[in-house]
């Protein structure tokens, strides 16, 4: 009689986010171009690390309304009516 | 004749849930040219611990850093010493070359608002100083070299710096400094001037010793920066403390500090708070974590991306990611265990919650793996502080904490994509099963000379210092094992194991005299769980008193492993009983513990007993060596043990084969 084989081969594991959840993590950066930009009190420092952080909307409260674009480096302002 | 073989085992696989090895204690699995293999592998070997001469105060490492020696320094250490922060807040150097002196170097445990905490962090700066974490606040230890004209009684800094600025004084906590090559610890009675303004401290002789020209020398400003103060100062806004109900108090907050940038992050209860590059300014309420929430841990990515552990004040445990600018954390992901440490691995991070190991990259959670212990409720493996992981290659070692009745005990977990899980012991003085608390992967990068290739990975346990080796043999007190279940699906007589051993290959063999192994072969046919929880009164070598005999009953036989006590780590088993099932039950053992103990120990009882054991020599090993067994069942434990002994060297199992 054929000895019996006891034991198994581990199989590697893969560590990893799999493509499919890599995916769904897209989908949230895509969601942000469906949500309205808020309106902040204070002007930017930060250094924007997603594409919709580049721009950044302000008002002083009372009549400054600006737009902010994150550009070469550094913040750029235009001032709108 | 030879008899046809019943069963071979030639490939084998880690611990998991997913099935694989009972238990691996010290082994790994190996492939060579599809040649598999046990072999012994992971063994520590103890650096310095309490009983080491000037480590007697050693408490739980916390963290470990690697310095690298002032430019000029007397202190010749080119691949860099190790300075150790311990839980009581204590401060150890230790120099391989003994280049420096070895032992404590200060710190205090508490003196007026400066309080010790339970997981504080050690973080070298490229100035040269040090920065470190308490219950109240971040302290600054200054180090410099003594510039020509310092003497017995005072150290010139040899970058004219201000001490007073830089926070020392004449007042307790912060009036300490110490030399580094003589190992004297003084307290500073007067900050005056020599070349530039308060350049100099000025304190009582230590006998003899002398601060001579490029001694390195430590100064402790415990208090430099008050972490309930916004910018650290005392003019600074209030963060209050508790900042909500049942906020736990600060000594037992977790208070790493990673760089991020160029500055540096310190967790701060429900804040993470931020250190500049000048090592002055400092905003300890730099970003909030929500309302009623308590920080654990926190890493930052390769991508500098910050994933934070926390729980709120339900208990409830969350990971929050935050890209290092956004408002907010996004995601907020709730998860049933937080995680006390998180290490930073490829895209994302690692960790382990109750025993699983799971990967993140902060959107998505992974589970890679699961202790096989792991049930959904009770206590499980959790790393013990926010240092307890460490990555070398593709291996992920975790410090865990378990039960030592289950085999989920202290230890370190070893987690190899390639078979699954293994573990090995942390020591003291010889005694294993001690707690391991951080890592320190020390790459052993020469200042001196070319990029070193050589790592070590280096563990902070309970007043232990331990440098893990690999395919290492063990001495007389030290034991490996191996324990399989096996399926032989109907009664099936087994009389005998025979292995196929050689000496590992995974290492060269340099000492001819290593020449000699030790090997039992246990088994038991399930008829008792196989592993069962005791606890012994007093040992002597050769026997046992078990004075909850009526309520854990000895078995003649089976297998002892002592878990705690002076003998832990060890294996013996009970040959007889007198007093049976009485609370004067008495075991006697064989072979013999390495020595007596007055105290209690903990042990946990294998349900196997020992088929055969042989001492072996490498000339032994051209055929299988035969251990008989008196196994009849359909499923069978098979327990392969290693002992050290005298001029050892590291097993390797290529198969099993059961007749």
């Amino acid at each position: 009689m054929k000895p019996k084989q006891l034991g198994s081969e581990p199989k590697r594991i893969e560590v990893g986010i799999s493509q499919e959840q890599t995916n769904n993590i897209n989908d949230v950066y895509v969601r942000d171009l469906f949500s309205l930009l808020k309106t902040n009190s204070t002007v930017p420092t930060h250094t924007p690390k997603k594409f919709i952080d580049c721009f950044y909307l302000y008002w002083d409260g009372s009549t400054t309304y600006e737009l902010y674009v994150y550009i070469n480096n550094s913040w750029k302002k235009v001032t709108l009516a | 004749m030879i008899t046809q073989p019943k069963a071979v085992i030639s490939k084998f696989s880690g611990m998991s849930d997913k099935g694989g090895m009972f238990y691996l204690d010290g082994f790994s699995i190996e492939n060579e040219n599809g040649l598999m293999s046990l072999d012994e592998n992971y063994r520590t070997s103890e650096s310095f611990n309490s009983g080491t001469t000037g480590y007697s105060a050693l408490a739980n490492i916390i963290s470990i850093q690697n310095v690298y020696p002032l430019t000029d320094s007397r202190i010749s250490a080119s691949s860099g010493y190790r300075i150790v922060m311990d839980d009581s807040s204590k401060f150890y150097i230790y120099d391989l070359f003994s280049s420096a002196k070895q032992g404590f170097i200060g710190g205090t445990s508490s003196s007026g608002s400066y309080l010790y905490c339970q997981k504080p962090d050690l973080f070298s700066l490229p100035s040269g100083n040090l920065i470190y974490t308490s219950s109240n606040h971040l302290g600054l230890m200054i180090r410099g070299l003594a510039k020509t004209g310092s003497t017995t009684t005072k150290i010139i800094d040899k970058d004219g710096r201000n001490f007073t600025t830089l926070g020392l004084s004449t007042s307790a906590p912060n009036n300490k400094v110490t030399n580094l090559k003589t190992g004297a610890e003084y307290t500073i009675t007067t900050i005056s001037t020599t070349t530039a303004t308060n350049d100099t401290l000025e304190f009582s002789a230590s006998g003899a010793l002398d601060n001579v020209e490029n001694d390195e020398f430590i100064a402790l400003v415990n208090t430099k920066w008050d972490l309930f103060k916004s910018d650290g100062t005392s003019g600074g806004s209030t963060i209050p403390n508790p900042i909500f109900k049942g906020q736990p108090l600060p000594v037992y907050w977790s208070r790493p500090i990673r760089q991020y940038g160029d500055q540096y992050m310190i967790l701060n209860g429900n804040y993470l708070a931020l250190l500049n590059n000048d090592e002055s300014t400092i905003d300890c309420s730099y970003k909030q974590l929500p309302v009623g929430f308590q920080a654990l841990a926190f890493e930052v990515s390769g991508r500098d991306d910050i994933l934070v552990s926390a729980y709120d004040n339900k208990g409830q445990g969350y990971l929050l990611l935050w890209d290092g600018a956004s408002e907010g954390w996004f995601p907020i992901t709730k998860v049933s265990r937080p995680p006390s440490a998180l290490k930073s691995y490829k895209n994302g991070w690692v960790y382990i919650a109750d025993g699983s190991i799971y990967f993140t990259d902060g959107h998505t959670i992974e589970k890679l793996i699961t202790f096989p212990d792991n049930t959904n409720l009770g206590a499980k493996h959790n790393t013990t502080t926010h240092n307890g992981i460490a990555v070398i290659d593709d291996v992920i070692y975790f410090a865990v904490r378990g039960q030592n009745q289950n085999r989920n005990y202290s230890g370190v977990l070893v987690f190899n994509p390639n078979f699954g899980l293994s573990f090995f012991k942390c020591k003291l003085n010889g005694v294993e099963f001690i707690t391991p608390f951080c890592f320190y992967v020390n790459p052993n990068v020469s200042i001196s000379s070319i990029f070193s290739t050589s790592n070590d990975l280096e563990i902070g346990c309970a007043s232990s210092f331990n440098n893990l080796n690999e395919f290492q043999e063990g001495n007389s007190k030290e034991f490996k094992s191996v324990v399989m279940l096996l399926n032989f699906e109907q009664d099936t007589q087994i009389k005998e194991v025979w292995l196929n051993l050689k000496r590992s290959v995974k290492k060269f063999f340099s000492a001819r005299a290593s020449k000699n192994c030790k090997i039992s072969v246990n088994y038991g046919n399930g008829k008792y769980p196989i592993l069962k929880y005791s606890q012994t009164g007093t040992n002597t070598t050769t026997t046992a008193t078990n004075p909850n005999g009526a309520a854990y009953p000895g078995v003649v036989g089976e297998e002892i492993e002592f878990t705690s006590g002076a003998v832990a780590g060890q294996r013996t088993f009970i040959t007889a009983i007198t007093d049976p099932g009485t609370s004067s039950e008495v075991w006697t053992l064989s072979p013999a513990v390495s020595t007596a103990s007055a105290s209690s120990s903990d042990l946990r009882v294998w349900s196997v007993k020992n088929g055969e054991t042989k001492t072996l020599t490498l000339d032994d090993l051209d055929k299988p060596i035969r251990f008989n067994t008196n196994f009849m069942g359909s499923r069978m434990w098979l327990e392969i043990v290693i002992t050290g002994v005298s001029n050892s060297f590291p097993v390797s199992i290529d198969d099993i084969i059961l007749t």
